[in-house]
């Protein structure tokens, strides 16, 4: 028998006492500007260009992290800012550079969420360093961070403008160390050009809001005389709906699935409740003997009306017999699935018991859930799903349904002694 | 005093008699750690190596440019192969440096890859031929075809690499104090020195190899023959429709000693390896 025991809530618990003890400190306020933007983290690999030289020196340099980070809500008509934060690079250069200045200059191309057409290309470029000497194999660096502005309305060679309720994708291009002088002339115009190095795109994310007037008018005046012409006139009235953030959850519901390699005896061999897993049972095998059962299903629901992922893991100890024999937790594995849940198993989170959700629509819920690898062995943490951030298209979020199911698998050495082997499995919801 | 004066006036010499052997050669840097000599290094080699007439390079006013790749990775420059590019005349040279320390400070030997004069006047590959894989694809061209007459005023035959060793001992060479030449270990002159005797700096014929398994194994940048400092190279050329393999083809790699490296050990700092 295996006992379920759901984690979540005394997660969530732990992760509120730790908001408290921020709030407290003060480091609340620098959390919620973090939250306040977005950003990435994108590994480059880069070049010495000496263009005076005809030379190219590929550097060797992977994995360079530039971060950009953009706001994560901007008001519609108005410009705004993605900053770039690089450190400094050593392409081990044989030689020393006298007179060295230079200057960083990032790239960004812009488009709108999921769009296969980038409209709008931004670059910018940073403040000039002091004359310095670069000494051999030294290293290369330029004040910084170094802000790109982007236009929210319009741009050069823009065939579409923003518009409100845009969701904007902010995607690193290249990122240049530029010479704008050296006592040498041969390496005028020389760069340092890094270039992101994955084919994957990266990309912040910043959505355009509309500003409310400022003083909404209430009342005017259309027509001062005669009953033709006029340009009439307009009032407003400003709209707001609020959408709160919700919970991520998850609650587990009976799997009546019979095992197989078991029989009905001292246990029965289905499971009878949400929080009990029942193998069945099984003769003292002659050879190893296998009986395949289910975990009970779980569905994680998630209503934090964000970007967010989540992770569902299991662990067990270590089977204890009543009579005191015992039983490797390797002994037992898991094939776990994981998918979007569907009318028929859309469950309502706040019942106790099955109760299906009226109105649910599966293709509302965010993709990227993918079920852990077939038998993983509980000498270990076992994933049975994770959520990543992709959102839905048209919720704008990563929340859903998700139902996950688990084949377990115990494995039992020939001759084992007579037992009630138990133990309790602990799923975890992060 | 009236000796040492003699000497120097007859280095004079040697070295004008010197310069019509190299005329319309490239002029070898006598150092590879100023941006110069480093990203350059391959490039002047390759105007010695296929007897590039220099009046037909951009530099000059004429047309024709030599590129330079440098790659610190020896893998990646071991993908990497010497190539033209037709539309804009340009011959695409590579070059990897090994150095002695690891801060890479203190360049050894440097690796050319090059291209042969007669490739100039070749044309395209033939159809289907194999490209190089991912970003050392090149252009499937040994040459600039009948565009290329001229660019070798010899291309029926390249210099050995051994000429660019001698042109960066004459170099490292000239670029001595007379004391540090009178305290040489070695000594590349015909004349007896106080502290080295006549040509005991030489350089000797390539060792020429026909594929890239066979090129790119280690080799010492200068070897020893009992008193002697011996500078060799390892050499692969392969001519242009040579092997059924085009994107090999066109190809003359050098190895070459650093002059830094080969200054150290003219002076004694360090032992020839």
């Amino acid at each position: 028998m295996i006992k379920t025991v759901p984690k979540n809530r005394l997660t969530q618990r732990i992760a509120l006492a730790i908001v408290g003890v921020l709030a407290a400190t003060g480091v609340m306020t620098m959390t919620q500007q973090a939250a306040q933007a977005s950003t990435i983290t994108v590994p480059f690999q880069c070049s010495f260009n000496a263009p005076a030289l005809n030379a190219v020196y590929d550097l060797g340099i992977s994995d360079y992290a530039v971060t950009m980070t953009s706001p994560l809500v901007v008001e519609y008509g108005t410009s705004f800012s993605a900053t770039y934060s690089f450190p400094a690079i050593n392409p081990n250069l044989p030689f020393d550079i006298t007179g060295a200045q230079v200057r960083a200059e990032p790239k960004i191309d812009v488009r709108k969420q999921s769009g296969s057409i980038l409209f709008a290309v931004s670059s910018s470029t940073g403040a000039v360093s002091t004359a310095a000497t670069i000494s051999a194999g030294g290293a290369i660096s330029a004040p910084g961070p170094v802000s790109v502005i982007v236009p929210t309305t319009t741009s050069t060679g823009s065939t579409q403008n923003f518009d409100i309720g845009d969701k904007l994708e902010l995607i690193p291009d290249e990122f240049k160390y530029v010479f704008t002088a050296t006592d040498d002339a041969n390496l005028a115009g020389a760069t340092v050009d890094c270039q992101p190095q994955s084919t994957s795109t990266y990309a912040t994310r910043t959505t355009v809001n509309q500003t409310p007037p400022a003083s909404p008018v209430s009342g005017c005046t259309a027509q001062t005389a005669g009953s033709t012409g006029g340009a009439g006139c307009a009032t407003e009235q400003v709209l707001f709906a609020s959408v709160a953030g919700g919970v991520l959850t998850q609650r587990a519901y009976t799997n009546t699935t019979p095992t197989s390699g078991s029989t009905s005896g001292a246990t029965v061999n289905a499971n009878n409740s949400a929080t009990s897993v029942n193998l069945g049972t099984v003769q003292t095998p002659l050879t190893t003997a296998t009986v395949t059962g289910h975990i009970n299903d779980i569905e994680v629901t998630d209503t934090r009306g964000g970007t967010f992922g989540w992770s569902l893991t299991a662990t067990i100890n270590n089977f204890t017999g009543d009579s005191g024999h015992s039983l490797n937790k390797s002994a037992l594995k898991a094939t776990p699935s994981c998918s979007i849940s569907t009318t028929s198993n859309a469950y309502d989170y706040t019942q106790t018991t099955p109760t299906l959700l009226t109105g649910f629509n599966a293709s509302l819920v965010a993709p990227g859930q993918s079920a852990g690898s077939a038998a993983q062995s509980f000498a270990g943490t076992v994933s049975l799903c994770t959520k990543n951030t992709d959102e839905n298209l048209v919720s704008q979020s990563t929340g859903g349904l998700y139902f996950v199911q688990s084949t377990i698998e115990l494995t039992l050495p020939p001759f084992l002694a007579a037992d009630r082997y138990t133990t309790t499995l602990t799923i975890t919801l992060t | 005093m009236r000796r040492r004066r003699l000497t120097v006036v007859l280095l004079g010499i040697i070295a004008a008699l010197a310069i019509p052997a190299l005329s319309g050669a490239a002029p070898i840097p006598g150092n590879t750690i100023t941006p110069q000599g480093f990203f350059r290094f391959c490039a002047d080699a390759q105007e010695t190596i296929a007897n590039v007439d220099s009046a037909k390079l951009t530099e000059n006013g004429g047309d024709f440019t030599i590129t330079n790749s440098l790659y610190k990775s020896l893998d990646d420059f071991v993908y990497s192969k010497s190539s033209v590019t037709t539309a804009t005349k340009k011959i695409n040279d590579s070059q990897w440096t090994l150095y002695e320390d690891a801060q890479q400070t203190q360049p050894k030997l440097l690796r050319c890859k090059l291209r042969t004069g007669e490739s100039f006047t070749a044309g395209a590959w033939p159809n289907g031929s194999t490209n190089n894989s991912a970003r050392f694809v090149v252009e499937p061209a040994y040459g600039f075809g009948s565009a290329g007459t001229g660019l070798s005023t010899n291309p029926s035959t390249d210099q050995q690499c051994r000429v660019v060793n001698q042109a960066t001992i004459d170099n490292v060479w000239g670029s001595l104090s007379n004391g540090q030449k009178n305290s040489a270990v070695y000594n590349p002159t015909s004349s007896n020195l106080p502290s080295a005797n006549a040509n005991t700096l030489v350089t000797v014929a390539d060792t020429v190899v026909f594929d890239g398994p066979g090129w790119t194994p280690s080799v010492a940048a200068i070897t020893t023959s009992g008193s002697v400092a011996q500078v060799g190279s390892r050499a692969l050329v392969a001519n242009s429709n040579s092997t059924g393999n085009p994107r090999f083809e066109g190809a003359h790699y050098c190895t070459l000693v650093a002059p830094e490296f080969l200054k150290r050990v003219i002076l004694g700092q360090v032992a020839p390896s």
